[in-house]
């Protein structure tokens, strides 16, 4: 068993004649938590997209544990292991709380132990549990963004794709969301993380790649991109 | 005003509006999974109508088993039109965009064929036959047979199908694409897989739907139309993409209507549903119950 759970090979991807991504090429380690930053509009999310299957890539290729997956719908990617907490959450409006974690545990490795899982949910995240006949819609942001991490924790995932699961949360309530996503990976959990918060996230990911303009400039383990006098100026503001 | 409360009527109500019920929420449902308007859905009912009256016919067949076939002979219709034509529309991420616009077109192309095949195929004679027309006495309220077994088995399926969206992972994962695409996708559902269905499902109610009135109703080539109006008008009063809403919305329709001519008198039927549609589209745009989102994709 190889040290790469996912491998990306000089990946391509757009929006019809917008291209975004120009040929990126990157690694996450296996049991890692790997970082992507960037700028708005660096193409993080088309990332995030392409790896989770929702956009096709137009050159390059995937592969998951060694897997070609790049012409893999996003459904067979979810059940080899590949969930993803989108950005802006996306959870179901109009279900309650249970039938997003329902719906969250559809795919037929995990269909069986649907119950079990969504237990864990609850032990994991009480307040989802205390709210669980509550339609999704009138939940508060945070709350909705517990319910998209727990929503994509029930497909079992090896590989969870984060995309910005801080945005609008109160800064108690990151903190919360990052220990949460620590005890995943503690569980033998592969995160892949883009964030906003460029300080924090470099303080709790091992290993960082910096996007630009849809290409890779700099990686490495956290700690040393932290000290990137490029990446001090341009996102740490120092 | 004495057969306005006679009970007669709230029967004929009842029958109309389950069986309206049926029809709505099939094309309500692939609206609402696809976003596609099937202007062709009466027409299924045509065709189920006619494999009813062909196996009574020519096999004495008794309707309640010709349901089966009308149910395969849609379903199967449902299959080869969205794996030959319409698998290829959603999937184009080019015609995406056009995809509403091209499918309404592609339904109408489809009702013209139905409607002008089946009246080249079977003449435009309205066709008919007796079975279970005997007429019963429900305390004062008098009804024929083969419209109380119709009320019957068309409330049982309406229940049916509200259990399977309720309590089914496939009837979940139906009205999960209702609601968000990406989100759908997200959580592992094969997308293309459940538009089939949707497909199938919505195709196969209304051909049984068919199948039911064809034993008291006049079957004719385009007997599907004033289905299909009906059904839209169901759709706009329950809210797009909202299912329970359709079942209830065809009750009422059922309702309205059969009390309306009454009132009125049977030509009064068209001007009653456009007038049903055109108040709700003024009053309640989005439905009795509220729509579900209709705009995510
Ligand atoms: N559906 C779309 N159609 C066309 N262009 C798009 C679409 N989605 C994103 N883009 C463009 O692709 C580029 C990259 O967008 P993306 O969402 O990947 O950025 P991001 O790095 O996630 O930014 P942010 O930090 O703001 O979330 C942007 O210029 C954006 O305008
Ligand atoms: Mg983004």
């Amino acid at each position: 068993m190889s040290d790469t759970l996912l491998e990306l090979k000089n990946v391509s991807a757009g929006y019809g004649e917008v291209k975004v991504l120009k040929g990126v090429s990157l690694k996450v380690r296996r049991g890692s938590i790997t970082a992507l930053i960037g700028a708005n509009g660096a193409g993080k999310t088309t990332l995030m997209r392409v790896v989770s299957g929702l956009i096709p890539v137009t050159q390059g290729t995937l592969a998951l544990d060694a897997v070609d997956i790049t012409r893999e719908a996003s459904s067979v990617r979810v059940e080899r292991g590949i969930s993803l907490i989108p950005e802006g959450r996306l959870i179901f409006p109009d279900f309650s709380v249970e039938e997003n974690l329902k719906i969250g545990g559809y795919i037929s490795r995990v269909r069986s132990r649907q119950s079990e899982l969504i237990k864990q949910m609850y032990r994991f995240f009480p307040r989802l549990e205390e709210r669980r006949n509550q339609a999704g819609e009138t939940l508060s942001g945070g709350e909705q963004q517990m319910l998209a991490i727990a929503r994509g924790l029930m497909a079992d995932p090896r590989l969870l794709l984060l995309d910005e699961p801080s945005l609008g949360l109160a800064p108690q309530v990151v903190a919360q969301v990052f220990e949460k996503i620590q005890e995943v990976r503690s569980k033998g959990v592969t995160v892949f993380i883009v964030e906003q918060d460029v300080r924090s996230t470099l303080a709790f990911a091992d290993y960082a790649y910096v996007l630009e303009n849809g290409e890779l400039q700099l990686e490495g383990p956290a700690a040393d991109v932290r000290e990137n006098p490029k990446v001090k100026e341009s996102y740490l503001g120092l | 005003m004495d057969v306005l409360l006679s009970g007669q009527l709230l029967i004929a109500a009842l029958v109309t509006g389950s069986i309206y019920a049926l029809v709505a929420v099939g094309l309500n449902l692939i609206y609402g999974t696809m976003r596609m308007l099937n202007v062709a859905h009466g027409d299924l009912a045509m065709i189920g109508a006619y494999v009813a009256f062909w196996l009574f016919t020519l096999y004495g067949i008794s309707p309640f088993i010709a349901l089966f076939l009308a149910v395969v002979v849609t379903a199967a219709l449902a299959a080869v039109l969205y794996l030959f034509i319409f698998k290829r529309v959603m999937r184009s991420v080019k015609l995406l965009d056009r995809a509403e616009a091209n499918s309404l077109l592609v339904f109408f192309g489809i009702s013209v064929i139905l409607q002008n095949g089946s009246a080249y195929v079977f003449t435009t004679n309205p066709r008919g036959f007796q079975y279970l027309d005997q007429v019963l006495q429900i305390g004062s309220a008098a009804i024929t047979a083969n419209r109380l077994v119709t009320l019957i088995l068309s409330l049982l399926l309406v229940f049916a199908v509200v259990a399977f969206f309720r309590f089914t992972m496939v009837g979940l994962a139906l009205r999960a694409l209702i609601q968000n695409r990406t989100a759908s996708q997200i959580v592992g559902i094969n997308i293309e897989r459940i538009f089939l269905y949707s497909f199938m499902l919505g195709f196969a109610l209304s051909g049984l739907a068919g199948a039911l009135v064809s034993m008291y109703e006049q079957i004719w080539p385009f007997m599907g139309f004033p289905y299909t109006i009906a059904a839209f008008v169901i759709i706009i009063l329950g809210g797009l993409g909202n299912l329970f809403g359709s079942l209830a919305a065809g009750m009422i329709l059922g309702v309205l209507e059969t009390f309306g001519i009454a009132i009125t008198g049977p030509n009064f039927r068209s001007i009653l549903i456009y007038g049903v549609l055109i108040l709700v589209l003024l009053l309640r745009p989005q439905g009795l119950f509220g729509g579900k989102r209709v705009v995510a994709r």
